[in-house]
């Protein structure tokens, strides 16, 4: 993931290279065939790979998106890192709205936020507008009282069913 | 206690008066019959009984019930205190109602909207035994013989629970036109396909039709035999039973009302023979 604006430069330029190389390989006439078309392959993969790249932070830089969501908390990370670039902020920006030093900022994107504190992790995330949804605690699993000659081992695999396929129909023609 | 869900895929065919019919009916046999309105959005059970039900009877219903485990995380102990009893008038046995909600306060819209379906089922590993708990309450505080749910209309998730979870007997019930004779379709299909199934053996499905012209000409009769042979060619690869009719006519449609006294002209004797 591209996380700043000298970041994406590099990429853009390593793109570039790429693009260049794979222009001189696909010309070249004295090669074993096979091992061109590897080489090409090769290079094609890793293009596609950082375009992806560079597109994510462009049309995060661009606004293009009106919200992003993470659906777990361990992406709570990035999801911070790309709110601050939606908002149009550089870590300079970030820092003083906190009142911390820039570099602050940059080393804990740079290490995905794991030397964060858990206060300052909660400020960032209010500063950048970042909503919770409720967070539930599960308390007890066998509250219920169900039909007789339901075993639980039935109810379990059944409600598993239920949870994969997310769906109490089955329309398809 | 069998369970038989009332579906109709549009609004509008007398999905919940035939609901309604039935149970008197039933009760008229001494059944004890316990009804859900489970059509949320535009419930339309206790006006069907509004004789015999106040309007202000109904202080809490299924929202309530399910409000409460959702949102406030606790499962209601009993289902009792969301339900009403009410005599019909010469039968003996009372009916039992879990009505929707008190539809008349502001408080059971914002309920209503506030429950996250995809979540509750999806989401929560105990939607499933939620739901079974629920039939499991009726079964142990009302022990009705036949608990009637009035489903919601249309393909989601409420009208899912209704028919591919908690019924044993699917009614579905169609007008005759394209749009709902397709969409009944659709769900007998989908109700026949062993991929849904959680639990048991399918529900048994019968397929209505509804708000056919009542008529005694010979003439008439045999139109209608032509297009209800029509219809179940139509139907042939995915339902084989009889195609029940419920007529209708034009002292039905002005004044709709529970149709089975059998004391009046012709033409009420033959609908109510009907179910």
């Amino acid at each position: 993931m591209i996380k700043n604006e000298r970041q994406f430069q590099i990429t853009s330029k390593k793109l570039n290279e790429f693009k260049k190389a794979i222009q001189i390989v696909s010309e070249k006439q004295d090669v074993d065939l096979d091992l061109k078309e590897i080489q090409l392959a090769a290079m094609q993969a890793q293009i596609e790979v950082l375009e992806a790249e560079v597109q994510e932070y462009l049309s995060l830089k661009n606004k293009e998106l009106n919200s992003i969501t993470a659906d777990n908390i361990l992406d709570l990370p990035q999801l911070l890192i790309k709110a601050r670039i939606s908002k149009g902020w550089s870590q300079h920006d970030l820092a003083q709205r906190l009142k911390i030093k820039e570099q602050q900022i940059q080393r804990y994107e740079q290490y995905n936020y794991e030397t964060a504190a858990w206060l300052r992790i909660v400020r960032i995330a209010n500063e950048l507008e970042i909503e919770f949804k409720p967070i539930k605690a599960k308390i007890d699993e066998t509250l219920f009282d169900i039909p007789q000659g339901l075993s639980s081992e039935k109810i379990s695999s059944a409600q598993a069913k239920l949870s994969s396929r997310r769906t109490l129909f089955a329309i398809n023609n | 206690m069998r369970t038989i869900t009332f579906y109709s895929y549009k609004g509008g065919v007398g999905r919940s008066l035939a609901l309604a019919n039935i149970a008197k009916r039933l009760a008229e046999f001494n059944k004890k019959v316990c009804i859900i309105d489970f059509d949320l959005e535009a419930p339309g059970i206790p006006a069907k009984f509004s004789s015999e039900l106040k309007s202000t009877a109904i202080k809490k219903g299924l929202v309530d019930y399910i409000y409460q485990y959702h949102h406030e995380g606790s499962l209601p102990k009993t289902i009792s205190d969301f339900s009403v009893e009410f005599s019909l008038s010469n039968t003996k046995v009372p009916i039992s109602l879990i009505a929707a909600g008190d539809t008349e306060s502001g408080d059971y819209w914002k309920k209503l909207s506030s429950i996250n379906w995809y979540e509750l089922l999806y989401e929560d590993n105990n939607s499933l035994s939620f739901f079974l708990n629920l039939k499991e309450k009726i079964k142990k505080e009302i022990n009705p013989d036949f608990l009637l749910i009035d489903s919601r209309t249309g393909i989601s998730e409420m009208s899912g629970i209704s028919i591919s979870l908690l019924a044993d007997e699917v009614v579905i019930i169609a007008a005759n036109n394209k749009e709902n004779l397709d969409g009944a379709k659709k769900i007998i299909k989908s109700l026949s396909k062993t991929e849904i199934l959680l639990l048991d053996a399918p529900p048994k499905t019968t397929l209505v039709l509804s708000r056919i012209p009542f008529t005694n000409s010979p003439k008439d009769r045999a139109k209608e035999q032509v297009f209800i042979s029509r219809i179940k060619r139509e139907f042939e690869e995915l339902y084989n039973d009889d195609i029940i009719i419920i007529h209708s006519d034009r002292e039905l449609e002005e004044k709709e009302s529970l149709k089975l006294e059998t004391d009046k002209e012709d033409s009420v004797r033959s609908i109510a023979n009907d179910y």
